[in-house]
């Protein structure tokens, strides 16, 4: 028994029709699967690299760039300011009460252990903290939190372990209180981090964008306690230090650490700004910064457009796979034409038996619409095998290469908007043909 | 019940005109059995077409139960065509790949009826054309004379006032052919109209009216009432 609905009506009509003609449908499906599935391999690269990482912060939160140039090059005075900062100035920025949270950090490298049993250490990757990197960054907690800012101030060695972490040092038990071993020092962990990967990794530029963060933090007032030098990423001297010690590393012109403010009005902002150009200004006067004055204070989209996450490649690729999509949908729209052509005489008939233009074109745009719906799905099957290669041949970015539910829901209503405009001149010239003509030679 | 006055039909391409009907004018009254005749080319098929709303027409005036057809919009034709008109063809144009209950439920999807009066219209016209234990058969299971037997069940399920058919025996063998013409003779003493285009001068003198058409005219010279004609057809050409 037939469905009682009109559009049950024509879905069940569509799918007779598409039974009737097997290969034509066949070849149409996999025509727009092929052009969506190539869309979407690159569109969902491009979304996730573009995608805010941290939508509930990025209008407060801000990197600078301070013209910190010890010497002026002839013909680059209008070099642009480094994106990191040397100690020397973290630390006296660190010191302002402009920012109502600041983060400076960096990454090094160092063998773990849990130092009550000792066994299994291994390498990870282990970093170097204010203790706002946690609340500039949104950094969810499964046990404990972060550490305070006496903590900080009176070098306290504590320690916050990420998940992976804490699974391959306490099995994943909550391991507040308890201690470990790290780089030959010993910390009493305070917090385990819960999940925590944006993508792109925002807060670091050197030490690629959708990476894992590092294994711990730990307090960055304990730098020149635990003497353990920046070991990844980059790291630029303009002068060397000018002894092999620690301290002669820290004093000296080398740009290595990555900072970040809170400045949750404009008010703050221009503050923070004047302070940084009055900053650099009293340097000038000491005769340590020259060349132009050329400040930057970027927030966290402003930054990322800076870094050039999504480069012209990518624009490119995202240009060729949607010419392949609108060369896959003209091969659609022949196929249409071929199809729709054949069944003349039956539209004639329907047309006698009293089926108005409007509705014979809403049965073609429903069959159409049912092929794009397919179509869409074979297309999201050839995405994930595409994400699945991409993963293989680019291990960087693994996390990056998953489609979510708003890229699946993108994906079906494409191929079936895409599939309804390649369709519709065919479906409009078959509602057009005079039913006379075909009633006589059926 | 079908007025036409003066109707013109004119088939035009770059280099030639074709006057299918000229003038054309013809009344049948509700009830009738009409039976159009004449020649290949002669516009028998126009006038149906022209009558079925199928085809516009260029000049004169047609009336279907006292409504002007003239410049009816695509929805309006359809909804005549579907409530109003029933068509039966030569080639019997079932489709192929629905069962007969399907497709004689096809004109009933346009009307709008619900599923429960679809089912007694599909059901009672399938008896009344003798097939309703072959609802779930396909058209290619039935002989010729069989699926001519659904297209008229499919035509009579809406109930139409006018029933038009074009050469409805002209692919079946003489047994078969009268099958559908005793059908046919039923159906209009119940009360339906009846124009049907024929080249059999036999199936002609079954209906109880003749129209012979002759270069897109009423031929009057030709023109003749049937035996079993029981009041005369009105020709004003």
């Amino acid at each position: 028994m037939l469905a009682d609905s009109n559009i049950a009506y024509d879905l069940q009509l569509a799918l007779n029709s598409v039974k009737k003609t097997p290969v034509l449908s066949a070849l149409m499906v996999a025509a727009i699967g092929i052009g969506i599935g190539a869309c979407m391999t690159i569109i969902t690269i491009f979304y996730l690299m573009t995608a805010n990482p941290n939508p509930d912060n990025s209008e407060e939160i801000y990197t600078y760039a301070l013209h910190n140039h010890l010497t002026v090059t002839e013909g680059q005075e209008d070099e642009r300011p480094r994106l990191m900062s040397t100690y020397r100035d973290a630390l006296y920025i660190l010191e302002s009460d402009i920012p109502t949270d600041q983060s400076v950090h960096y990454q090094s490298w160092a063998v773990y252990r849990n130092s009550e049993d000792g066994v299994n250490p291994f390498w990870e990757l282990y970093r170097l903290v204010t203790p706002g990197f946690f609340s500039l960054f949104d950094v969810p907690f499964l046990y404990g939190g972060a550490w305070t800012q006496e903590q900080e101030d009176s070098k306290a060695m504590v320690i916050v372990l990420t998940r992976e972490t804490n699974d391959r040092l306490f099995g994943g038990e909550n391991s507040v209180g308890r201690t470990i071993e790290a780089g030959g020092e010993y910390y009493e962990v305070v917090g385990v981090m819960d999940h925590f990967k944006p993508l792109p990794k925002y807060f670091e530029f050197d030490n690629g964008f959708f990476n894992e963060i590092s294994g711990a933090l730990v307090p960055f007032s304990l730098t020149p306690v635990i003497e353990l030098m920046k070991n990844s990423g980059g790291r630029s001297c303009l002068e060397m230090p000018e002894g092999d010690d620690f301290q002669s590393y820290l004093d000296a012109e080398c740009h290595w650490l990555h900072h970040w403010v809170r400045l949750p009005t404009p008010e703050k902002r221009e503050a923070f700004a004047e302070m940084l150009d009055n900053y650099s200004l009293e340097q000038r006067r000491f005769g340590r910064f020259q060349g132009p004055f050329n400040n930057r204070l970027f927030n966290l989209m402003e930054w990322l457009e800076h870094l050039e996450i999504v480069d012209g490649t990518m624009t490119m690729l995202i240009g060729v796979a949607l010419m392949f999509l609108i060369v896959c949908l003209l091969n659609t729209n022949a196929l249409l034409f071929a199809k729709f052509t054949g069944r003349s005489a039956e539209v004639g008939l329907k047309r006698a038996l009293g089926c108005s233009k409007k509705r014979l074109f809403r049965q073609h745009l429903v069959e159409i619409g049912l092929v794009g719906l397919v179509g869409g799905a074979l297309g999201l099957l050839l995405a994930l095998v595409g994400l699945a290669g991409i993963k293989l041949l680019l291990t960087d970015i693994d996390d990056l290469a998953d489609m979510n539910t708003d890229l699946v829901i993108i994906a079906i209503t494409a191929s079936i908007i895409s599939t309804l405009i390649a369709g519709l001149y065919p479906a409009w010239r078959t509602c057009q043909i005079a039913p006379a003509k075909y009633l006589k030679s059926q | 019940m079908l007025t036409m006055k003066g109707v013109s039909k004119i088939y035009r391409t770059d280099l030639i005109e074709t006057h299918a009907l000229r003038d054309f004018s013809v009344e049948i009254r509700a009830g009738d059995f009409v039976a159009v005749t004449g020649p290949s080319g002669s516009g028998k098929t126009t006038l149906l077409n022209i009558a079925g709303l199928l085809e516009s027409f260029n000049g004169g005036t047609y009336e279907l139960d006292g409504v002007d057809m003239f410049g009816l919009d695509d929805d309006d034709s359809s909804k005549i065509r579907n409530e109003q008109i029933g068509f039966i063809f030569q080639s019997f144009n079932l489709m192929p790949d629905l069962n007969l209950f399907e497709n004689v439920d096809v004109p009933l999807r346009y009307r709008g009826f619900k599923a429960a009066e679809r089912k007694r219209r599909i059901e009672e016209s399938l008896e009344r054309v003798g097939l309703s234990g072959r609802m779930k058969h396909l058209p290619s299971q039935l002989s010729g004379g069989q699926q001519q037997r659904v297209a008229i069940a499919r035509a009579l399920a809406g109930d139409p006032k006018l029933l038009l058919a074009d050469e409805p025996t002209g692919n079946l063998d003489s047994l078969m052919a009268r099958q559908v013409l005793d059908l046919l003779d039923d159906i209009n003493r119940a009360g339906t109209t009846i124009v049907m285009v024929t080249h059999d001068d036999e199936l002609a003198r079954r209906a109880r009216r003749n129209v012979h058409v002759l270069d897109g005219k009423v031929d009057d010279g030709t023109s003749y009432h049937s035996q079993q004609a029981e009041r005369p057809i009105e020709v004003m050409a």
